[in-house]
């Protein structure tokens, strides 16, 4: 799918990643990057490396004595460079109004109409490197919203969308004025109600009922061609003899993403905080037939649930890379890090990256090298593991034929502490220089961007107060 | 050959690597960063009753020691924070110089143990900042003796304090009667100012100064240090003028350290014009941090293009290593970032004599890294800190 | 017989018979200090104990008592009964103050801790000062002090410090105390506490409180105990090595008492004195005998802990010489318990303050 960069970029946030010429990006059919290291993740990395991009997907990979570039192709060359894969963020919260609703049960929210284009977070995204990101609501939530997978880039939704209705995001931990009791009451609840209600339109398909038929025609839905028919409802937790009576298209658009869950059409983003929680997950998932649509995202606490999580085939997405606990009767205290758990266990784990703009997705992926995971599983977790979490595992967070081009240029290996993004081309398109960032230039050598409040780049250095303060021992007005 | 013959020799007339008290042991490295640019190719360090006995490059490990990529000498935070809240600064006054950091000290914490775990050896301990002048600051070992005097590494005396609108935070006006001792001044940055520059010109001007003034005296001799947390640039200004001022005053010539001076890059020149030294704190996550004052990643490369003295710190929370890394981001070279965590902040705290570098006759306070210090990708994987243990590598 | 009786059941205070010698005979007699006489008489005269032996005394009423005897409890902090009155809280420091007038022998609050073998009680000021005052050892079994300016009671922890008065910081309180104790004059409290004449008692709860405490005494040359110190296990050495001993503060709840536990535990492996508090107001009137049981409960030797209630704690509070064991020329503060003092079904039957017979539960448990 390519995007449609075409339109002229506008004076918004996206401006200040730009060349300042601010001229129309063109359309760009072509492209080839050549970089001093072509780290691919599907093999050795490849010195002196050529990527070819032409319609927004990788055609050629390797090296640059190996790989034709077309003659027509927009050539960016960065010997001193290294190349490397978007990174791929598994979850984040960010980027949209609010988190989460004060409703329960809301998996007929979209976050679709909640992200905010230029928010801070998509450009940091981007400066940071993390080309795809799946957007999801946050954890205080019982059943939330779905999610969506973007890039970074882009002034609508539309133009940032690479996936709809990527996931759904339940909690098993209490949502906030919840006890742990009454939000298992709540999870179980939501699917008992779906339960219920798919019994009760079956009963009126055998009462020759027409509810459902005026309810989906009121609310504006079409009933034509694959809504019109009815399948036997697929969910490996419970079935409901006499569904597939029912057409698919009269089931209620607040409880229908409900049932793609239980048929594994609409994976799953478990929140969980503590281990007990995990327990809960397992348990609501093997009930009702998703656990193999279902991720788990976990705090650093959950490490100790490793072992069902491996016998439940789940992968997680860990919220925190190192989990302390002090010893109550000697004080002392015992440090876990926390991916470590699962790598030994051979659990697939993706990371999440944090607020901090030093500490980035780079950065998490550095300390589990640090702590003793090899460096290929460790570049794994930010980029082709997760890819597989969200279905993109043959799209994203790898450089091969056929992904889409993004392409990510570092100043130096990617995990060195000196190492930053330079230059970001997203489906073949150039649309990050580092040289032209205006905000890194603040957080770097603090230079405030032109026009701004209390900008100093005019003044001199303050001499000091030599001299006495002029004049003043007729001030007529002192307080 | 013959060298490690020898040594092997010494080693064994010693007595076993690893004696009772468990602060004797050998260490071979790969590398050893000294901190004062020399480098030593696979050395083998000789611990002895908690000092560094012998360092001698080119050698193979003993079949007993401990190995490690690099090794280090620990670092040292110099402002470390780990101080016990309110109750280490005495608010009934706003201006208290001979109130001691030790007093405020929580040795049982837990926060120590992960200093020392995370490579900390020495730490510089100051009242917490809600006075002018809150006290004095105490270096501190994060490991070893349970007693403060035990801990304590003698040095330069400092006395500790703040510049800004954290010591007036609390204060009030009295508005009817006055309900506590908070309804006074300062309430205000300026206000702040005037309680330091009023202390000491009384200090200066008294016939019989009592012993809070003798302290006051002595800073302004220069014989105390002046450790003042600034973090924004009018606040390093406001203490740079102090010192100016008192020094055109005719009371002397103070010695000035700008602790947390996050905005200290601005103006680089009026420090080094008024020889005045800054530790610099943790790096912020999006370059604001406290009293609004801009922290650039590049703000150390500064300072060192400038020839301004410089420390990094870790306010106990934050990692002192990964604020090393994130100096050399902005631009240090990993001597550089050493020498900020290690040396300098030594001779500043002037506790250079027994710690900050790697030379014999130093006490063995050494941090066993599994490869380069301050990448994301290396950590400490062993500590000694005065010999003892704080982190096993095996 | 009948006069013996009416003797027998005399109720609080009866100061008119008691002058007149008896003896007590029962199967067990707990000095205090660890013995325990069999089949013994104890023979006081004059309020005070005469005797102790297996020998039947010739010419004295004995008292046939079916069960043990012990010395009363001494409890080295009770406020019962004091409310509120051992805190002046408009000072920080009233060194000079005698916590003997906050003693109320009246309240009926002592009823209670007195039917559960407390004869003795230790009432120090409040540990929101600094230097509160002088404990008085006071005896609510027979209503009066028994010694006054007994020991300096000294706040060191938390609880001392101010938010809005001064000190707010340790080393605000540390310079207050030391200026309180370098201008002492001769023959003050302070002055004597330094001169090891009165024992002092310092409440540090924190382990770096403790520590802190340890240092000032050291450096002032104090004696005396260290009251709280729930984490005393970590720092047996350093408490050893003061000669200063412990006063814990009893918790009736086996949860809030276990830290409590391995310190006594720890302290009596090293031969450090220890002793409880009793706190009735907020532990009830088993608070201490809970504590010691808990003890006990972790491998604390009966022993052990009837000392910690008895000669132990008389010695911390600088009273041994006339309370905590069942001695000659020692007070005749007395409980005759239905079975081993320490062990928690046993029951007070009777209980005898200087020579008195104070309390009496039944009149089953003495017979002629």
């Amino acid at each position: 799918m390519k995007s449609s960069l075409s339109q002229p970029l506008l004076a918004l946030g996206a401006t200040l990643l730009l060349a300042s010429s601010a001229a129309a990006a063109p359309q760009v059919d072509k492209t080839a990057v050549k970089a001093g290291t072509v780290i691919t993740l599907t093999g050795e990395a490849i010195p002196d490396g050529v990527i070819v991009i032409e319609g927004g997907r990788v055609t050629a990979v390797g090296a640059a004595s190996e790989v034709q570039i077309p003659w027509d192709a927009t050539v960016i060359d960065q010997p001193g460079m290294v190349a490397f894969p978007g990174f791929v963020e598994a979850h984040a919260a960010r980027g949209i109004d609010r988190p989460n609703e004060t409703l329960d049960v809301a998996p007929f929210l979209d976050v679709k109409d909640s992200i905010d284009p230029v928010n801070f977070y998509f450009e940091e995204a981007l400066r940071q490197g993390i080309l795809t990101i799946n957007v999801q609501q946050g954890n205080d939530t019982v059943v939330a919203g779905q999610g969506m997978v973007v890039k970074p880039f882009g002034m609508t939704v539309e133009q940032m969308m690479v996936r709809p209705r990527s996931g759904v995001k339940i909690s098993a931990a209490p949502k906030r004025g919840k006890t742990r009791a009454t939000q298992a009451q709540a999870l179980r609840g939501a699917f008992d109600d779906l339960r219920r209600y798919l019994e009760e339109m079956v009963q009126r398909q055998k009462d020759g009922d027409d509810f459902d038929r005026r309810e989906a025609l009121y609310q504006g839905r079409e009933l034509e061609g694959e809504a019109a028919k009815g399948k036997p409802l697929a969910c490996s937790g419970w079935t409901i003899d006499g569904f597939e009576r029912v057409p698919r298209g009269e089931v209620d658009e607040k409880r229908e993403p409900l049932l793609r869950i239980i048929e594994g059409k609409l994976p799953v983003i478990m929140w969980c905080a503590t281990p007990m929680d995990v327990h809960a997950a397992l348990r609501v998932a093997e009930a009702n037939g998703f656990t193999a649509t279902m991720t788990l995202a976990l705090a650093p606490a959950c490490w100790k649930a490793a072992a069902k999580i491996k016998a439940s085939g789940c992968s997680v997405i860990l919220a925190g890379l190192e989990d302390e606990e002090l010893d109550p009767v000697t004080g002392e205290s015992i440090e876990t890090f926390v991916p470590k758990v699962f790598h030994d266990a051979g659990i697939p784990f993706a990371l999440m990256s944090t607020g901090d703009a030093n500490r980035s997705l780079w950065y998490q992926a550095a300390r589990c090298v640090a702590n003793g995971i090899p460096r290929a599983d460790a570049l794994a977790a930010v980029t082709t593991a997760p890819a597989e979490m969200l279905g993109l595992g043959d799209r994203v967070g790898k450089i091969a034929k056929g992904t889409d081009g993004h392409v990510v240029l570092f100043s130096g290996d990617p995990l060195d502490i000196t190492s930053v993004v330079e230059h970001v081309i997203l489906d073949g398109a150039h649309v990050y220089d580092r040289s032209k960032d205006v905000r890194v230039k603040q957080l770097f050598d603090g230079t405030r961007p032109p026009g701004t409040a209390s900008d100093t780049s005019g003044e001199e250095d303050w001499p000091g107060d030599g001299d006495d303060p002029e004049g003043d021992d007729e001030t007529e007005n002192n307080g | 050959m013959l060298t490690s013959l020898i040594l092997s020799a010494a080693v064994a007339a010693s007595g076993s690597s690893v004696p009772a008290d468990g602060t004797s042991w050998t260490i071979h490295a790969d590398k050893v960063y000294t901190s004062t640019g020399k480098v030593h190719e696979s050395a083998l360090i000789v611990v002895e009753g908690g000092k560094i006995r012998a360092i001698t490059p080119g050698v193979e490990a003993t079949r007993d020691a401990l190995k490690a990529a690099v090794v280090t000498a620990g670092m040292i935070d110099a402002s470390a924070r780990l101080n016990s809240g309110t109750t280490s600064v005495e608010q009934s006054s706003e201006v208290t110089p001979l109130v001691s950091a030790e007093f405020g000290v929580d040795l049982f914490s837990p926060g120590w143990g992960r200093l020392a775990r995370k490579g900390v050896t020495s730490a510089f301990i100051t009242p917490l900042n809600q006075n002018c002048i809150g006290g004095m600051g105490t270096v501190l070992k994060t490991a070893g003796d349970r007693s403060v005097k035990g801990r304590t590494v003698e040095g330069a005396p400092m006395i500790c304090g703040a510049i800004g609108s954290q010591p007036s935070q609390r204060n009030s006006s009295a508005f009817g009667r006055p309900t506590s001792f908070f309804n006074r001044r300062p309430t205000t940055r300026m206000g702040v100012e005037w309680e330091w520059r009023k202390s000491l010109f009384e200090a200066a001007q008294a016939k019989e100064p009592d012993a809070s003034q003798k302290v006051l005296l002595d800073a302004l001799a220069g014989k105390v240090g002046v450790f003042v947390q600034a973090w924004a640039t009018q606040d390093i200004r406001t203490a740079v003028f102090l010192k100016e001022e008192m020094a055109r005053e005719g009371f002397g010539e103070m010695r000035l350290v700008i602790d947390a001076g996050a905005e200290a890059w601005r103006e680089p020149a009026m420090l080094v014009r008024s020889n005045t030294a800054v530790i610099l704190p943790p790096v912020p996550a999006q370059g604001r941090t406290t009293d609004g004052a801009l922290m650039s990643v590049e703000c150390a490369s500064v300072l060192r293009d400038n020839g301004v003295s410089f420390a990094l710190s870790g306010h106990g929370g934050s990692r002192l290593d990964l604020q090393a890394g994130l100096a050399m981001r902005g631009g240090l070279t990993r001597e550089e970032a050493l020498r900020a965590v290690t040396l300098t902040p030594a001779q500043l705290l002037g506790v250079d004599g027994r710690v900050g570098s790697v030379e014999a006759g130093k006490d063995a306070d050494l941090i066993l890294w599994n490869g380069e210090p301050f990448e994301a990708t290396t950590r400490p994987v062993g500590v000694l800190v005065s010999g003892h243990l704080a982190l096993d590598p095996r | 017989m009948l006069i013996s009786c009416l003797i027998a059941a005399a109720p609080l205070l009866g100061a008119t018979a008691a002058d007149d010698a008896f003896a007590l005979r029962a199967s067990h007699v707990h000095v205090g200090d660890g013995q325990v006489v069999l089949d013994a008489f104890v023979v006081v005269e004059d309020g005070v104990v005469k005797s102790v032996s297996n020998n039947a005394p010739r010419g004295v009423r004995v008292v046939e008592v079916d069960g043990h005897i012990a010395p009363g409890f001494i409890s080295l902090r009770e406020t019962l009964g004091a409310g509120s009155e051992n805190s002046e809280r408009t000072r920080k420091s009233t060194p000079t103050a005698d916590l003997s007038f906050a003693f109320d022998p009246t309240s009926p609050s002592w009823k209670g801790l007195v039917a559960e073998g407390v004869t003795t009680v230790l009432l120090p000021a409040g540990s929101s000062q600094i230097a509160g005052g002088q404990a008085a050892i006071v005896s609510p079994a027979a209503g009066e002090v028994l010694k006054r300016n007994a020991v300096v009671t000294l706040g060191l922890s938390r609880s001392a410090l101010g938010s809005s008065t001064a000190p707010t910081s340790f080393a605000g309180l540390y310079a207050h105390l030391g200026e309180q104790f370098d201008a002492a004059s001769e023959g003050s409290p302070l002055a004597d506490a330094k001169a090891g004449k009165v024992p002092v008692m310092m409440r540090a709860v924190t382990r770096s409180e403790v520590s802190r405490a340890l240092d000032f005494a050291a450096a002032h040359g104090l004696k005396g105990a260290v009251l709280g110190a729930p984490e005393a296990d970590d720092l047996v050495d350093e408490i050893k090595a003061s000669g200063l001993g412990v006063v814990f503060e009893s918790k009736a709840a086996p949860a809030s008492s276990q830290d409590v536990v391995k310190s006594a535990l720890a302290l009596s492996k090293a031969e450090v004195p220890f002793a409880f508090t009793s706190d009735a107001g907020s532990q009830g009137p088993l608070g201490m005998r809970m504590q010691a049981a808990a003890c006990m409960r972790a491998g604390l030797e009966a022993g052990a802990a009837l000392r910690a209630m008895t000669a132990d704690a008389a010695r911390i509070a600088g009273v041994d010489a006339t309370h905590g064991t069942i001695a000659t020329g020692r007070a005749a503060d007395l409980v005759v318990w239905s079975g081993p003092p320490t062990d928690l079904t046993s029951r007070v039957h009777s209980v005898y303050a200087g020579g008195h017979l104070v309390h009496s539960a039944h009149a089953h448990g003495a017979h002629q």
